[in-house]
């Protein structure tokens, strides 16, 4: 086992860095009220990696060429397809937002499975686009998806405490005290969103995006106290939780990676709630 | 006699609401340090979109309004909206009280406002009136020149209004700061306002 954790090691590490800068993300996202323009968001950035994935076909790209020309159009598919899809969710200033992002999601699913089933060579690509699998990530893409990781955490971490006072203030005040008040940070905010989000969905998938987005975010918001004690117990859920899942995953065979994962932050996050109730009992 | 340090300043100012319908109109008054103006009105009268017309948030107006000090150094309570917050933030963390800042926490607390154990209060559980008194001191602790107050003494119990008032008053007397107070209920007690609106007409 030791073995065969030795040749992943980029792809753990890169995994583990990503999940706690997702959830990190998520965290603040779904304090802002902002969950379903992350998966539309989400959703935008998969039919753009699928897109460049469809022109990667068109111009006969194959492995000969480097892993850096096979990832590098779906990823630039999957940042302009997702800043596209920000961008139109800012437009949307309606009434029941929620609702027009849905249908929005609706379009953008419709229109990744039409591109899909136009080129039907690109079927593995939405699956992996769609469930991931962090066992046939390359080496440079983990290393690549590694160093945006730590560098998009240090940023989060550095002005973590002003960017949660920012989404205090949206969720408090709504509209009342806009980007005024803190407008360079929120605009550094968002574009780490973006971009986090856009790159873990080319490496690692939407599923393993979205489930360390909000399925680690929701398991501690309402038992931990404190700012301190929730970041440091969300970024170890996030880390043991991709660790973990990684593991059972190689060690069942059978298991695909990213389900097992976003299992593995269910059960921990459960854990991590029982053990702060008894905490809190005594 | 000291000269009157004026902090803001409107004149001929008129605020309609996005519809173009007229709130109030040909509004003039000026608030220096050390005075405070009181703006009321019944519920729905647009007194909230005036504080958020001189904020810069509203922009349906017409008239000049004239901002004298830095505009970091106003200081915008406004009134309480979602009550529930997805973070499980302490009132020190709103307050943004950390360990390596004592000083910081010292003045929270040198207001009388919150003890030191109500700001280890979860946000999400903390009573209406421990919120406002949070949100209260974070206005205060940003040393604002003017203080734009929406309805503080909402969800205040009687002593809590009275610390409240005390507190004004002493930032009154300081000369630092110059206060608009928009509130239903009327006076800070036992002092007078330099000016009052009522909304559709000034004396």
């Amino acid at each position: 086992m030791i073995q065969l954790l030795s040749i992943y090691v980029w792809t753990i590490f890169a995994g583990v860095m990503t999940a706690a800068a997702l959830t990190l993300i998520g965290s603040q996202l779904a304090s802002r009220g902002q969950s379903v323009q992350a998966l539309v968001i989400s959703q935008g950035s998969s039919l753009g990696a699928v897109a460049g994935f469809g022109l990667l076909h068109l111009f006969h790209y194959s492995h000969d060429h480097g892993d850096f020309s096979l990832f590098s159009l779906p990823l630039l598919g999957s940042l302009l397809a997702g800043t596209g899809a920000a961008l139109l969710c800012e437009r949307i200033t309606l009434p029941a937002r929620n609702t027009h992002y849905i249908a929005l999601f609706a379009v953008f699913l419709s229109l990744t499975y039409l591109l899909t089933a136009l080129v039907p060579s690109l079927e593995t690509h939405m699956a992996t686009q769609f469930f991931g699998d962090l066992a046939v990530i390359s080496n440079l893409e983990a290393q690549t998806s590694l160093v945006l990781a730590l560098i998009v955490l240090f940023l989060l971490l550095r002005y973590w405490r002003r960017i949660s006072e920012a989404s205090f203030d949206i969720a408090t005040f709504g509209r009342v005290l806009p980007d005024r008040s803190k407008p360079a940070i929120n605009r550094l905010f968002l574009a780490l969103s973006l971009f986090t989000i856009c790159v873990s969905i080319q490496f690692m998938g939407l599923l393993f995006a979205i489930s360390s987005l909000f399925l680690v975010p929701v398991m501690l918001s309402q038992k931990l106290q404190g700012l301190k004690f929730y970041t440091v117990g969300s970024i170890l859920i996030a880390a043991i939780g991709t660790l973990g899942g990684f593991i059972i995953s190689l060690w069942h065979g059978n298991l695909p990676t990213v389900p097992a994962v976003a299992l593995s932050f269910l059960v921990i996050g459960v854990v991590a709630n029982q053990l702060v109730s008894i905490a809190a009992r005594n | 006699m000291s000269q009157r340090q004026v902090v803001i300043k409107t004149e001929s100012l008129e605020v309609q609401t996005s519809n173009g319908e007229r709130l109030v109109s040909d509004l003039n008054f000026s608030i220096a340090k050390g005075e405070y103006l009181l703006l009321r009105g019944e519920n729905g009268s647009g007194k909230s979109t005036i504080a958020q017309t001189l904020m810069g948030y509203h922009r349906y107006f017409t008239g000049k309004i004239e901002i004298r000090v830095d505009r970091r150094q106003i200081g915008y309570l406004p009134q309480l909206g979602n009550t529930r917050f997805f973070l499980p933030l302490t009132l020190s963390d709103v307050l943004g009280l950390e360990k390596r800042d004592p000083a910081r926490r010292k003045r929270a607390l040198s207001y009388g406002l919150l003890e030191d154990e109500q700001l280890r209060l979860s946000w999400n559980t903390a009573s209406g009136g421990e919120r406002q008194k949070a949100l209260i001191l974070r206005t205060l602790l940003e040393d604002p020149a003017l203080l734009i107050l929406d309805e503080p003494f909402n969800h205040l119990d009687q002593s809590s209004r009275a610390k409240l008032t005390e507190v004004l008053n002493s930032l009154l007397e300081s000369k630092l700061v110059g206060i608009l107070l928009i509130s239903h209920e009327g006076e800070i007690p036992s002092r007078s306002p330099s000016m009052v609106i009522e909304l559709g007409r000034s004396k």
